[in-house]
C-alpha cells in the first residue's frame, strides 16, 4: 500500500529536501503534496486523502500549532497522524505538541532514514506508543 | 573567559563560540560545507554582492542572528543541502536556501545557549542584499564572527537584547 504524503513549510529548501528524502528513505510513498503554511494544508487536507503530516511549526499566515489545532476540531482530521519538523528545541514546546495530539517531533536537519521510520511506523497499525516517543527522540 | 550576564546568558567571546560551533555543525550536517573561523584582519569580502539573512527570536532573551553570505555562493548552498547539480538551481532556490540555513542555525544556538527547557519565539527569516563595504561594516561589528565557508568569505553575527 502506498502513502500520501503532505510536506507543510513555509521554506521552499525543506519542503524539497523533505520531499526528496522520503523518496530517497525508501518508505512505501504514493502522492507527496506540498504546503507553505496551515492554511494551505488545511484546504488540501479537505481535498485529498492524505495519510500522514509533516509540518514545520513557525510559518506565516497559519503555523504549525494552529494547523494540528485546526486539525483536531475536524472529525475527519483530527486521526490523521503529525509529525513536526522544526528548528524547534525547546522540550517545553515539544511537550505542549504532544499533548496537543503530535506523534513525533523531528529537530531540522533531518534524515532519509529518520523519515522513513516515522512513515513506517506511524503508518503501522501495530506501533506501540513507546516506539513514537522515541522517534522524536 | 568571560561571565555570563545576570540572566545567565553567556557574552563577548563565549557567545562567538558558542555561534561558530552552531554554525560549523549545520553548516556540514545540512549542505556538506565546511567553515573555518577567521580573524577579522584575515577577512577580505568577496567581490560579490553579499545575501543577508536575518532572523529574530524572542524569548529569556532576545535578539536576532544574521549571515551574510555571496549571492554568488547561494546555488553551491542549495545544491548541497537538495542533492542536486548546481545548474538546476534557481535563484529563487538558492536565496530561499540561506534563509533556511540561518533558521536552523538559530534553533541550534538557542538550544546551547539556554538549553532544552527554554523556550524561544523565531521570526520568519528575511533576506535583503549587502553591499562589499556594509559586509566589511558587519564584519567589525560586536557579535560578528567571521568564516570561510569551503573558501568562501561570510559573516554570521548574534545581537543580543535583553
Amino acid at each position: 500500500m502506498s502513502y500520501n504524503i503532505l510536506v507543510v513549510d513555509d521554506s521552499m529548501t525543506a519542503r524539497l529536501f523533505i520531499s526528496k528524502a522520503l523518496k530517497l528513505g525508501g518508505a512505501d510513498i504514493g502522492k507527496i503534496i506540498q504546503a507553505k503554511d496551515g492554511k494551505e494544508a488545511l484546504a488540501i487536507l479537505e481535498k485529498e486523502w492524505i495519510d500522514l503530516v509533516f509540518a514545520d511549526i513557525n510559518m506565516p499566515e497559519m503555523n504549525g500549532i494552529e494547523m494540528v489545532q485546526r486539525m483536531n476540531t475536524s472529525g475527519l482530521l483530527q486521526s490523521i497522524p503529525v509529525a513536526i519538523i522544526s528548528t524547534e528545541r525547546s522540550e517545553t514546546r515539544i511537550e505542549e505538541l504532544k499533548t496537543a495530539g503530535v506523534r513525533v517531533f523531528l529537530h531540522k536537519p533531518v534524515t532519509p532514514e529518520m523519515l522513513k521510520k516515522v512513515v513506517d511506523t506511524l503508518l503501522n497499525p501495530g506501533v506501540s506508543r513507546e516506539s513514537v516517543e522515541e522517534l522524536g527522540a | 573567559m568571560n561571565s555570563p550576564d545576570s540572566a545567565g546568558c553567556p557574552n563577548g567571546e563565549d557567545l562567538a563560540s558558542k555561534l561558530e560551533r552552531s554554525l560549523a555543525d549545520i553548516l556540514e550536517k545540512s549542505a556538506f560545507v565546511f567553515s573555518e573561523r577567521l580573524q577579522l584582519e584575515d577577512f577580505q569580502p568577496a567581490n560579490d554582492v553579499y545575501l543577508r539573512a536575518e532572523i529574530r527570536f524572542t524569548g529569556p532573551h532576545s535578539g536576532s542572528l544574521v549571515l551574510a553570505a555571496p549571492r554568488s555562493f547561494s546555488p553551491q548552498l542549495a545544491a548541497n543541502m537538495l542533492g542536486e547539480e548546481i545548474e538546476g538551481i534557481t535563484p529563487e532556490q538558492a536565496e530561499d536556501a540561506v534563509k533556511e540555513l540561518l533558521n536552523v542555525i538559530c534553533g541550534e544556538f538557542l538550544e546551547t545557549l539556554r538549553g532544552a527547557r527554554a523556550v524561544y519565539s523565531l521570526s520568519i527569516p528575511v533576506l535583503t542584499t549587502l553591499t562589499a563595504d556594509e559586509v566589511s561594516a558587519l564584519a567589525q561589528a560586536p557579535g560578528s564572527v567571521v568564516f570561510n565557508a569551503d573558501d568562501t568569505p561570510a559573516v554570521i553575527n548574534v545581537t543580543m537584547g535583553s
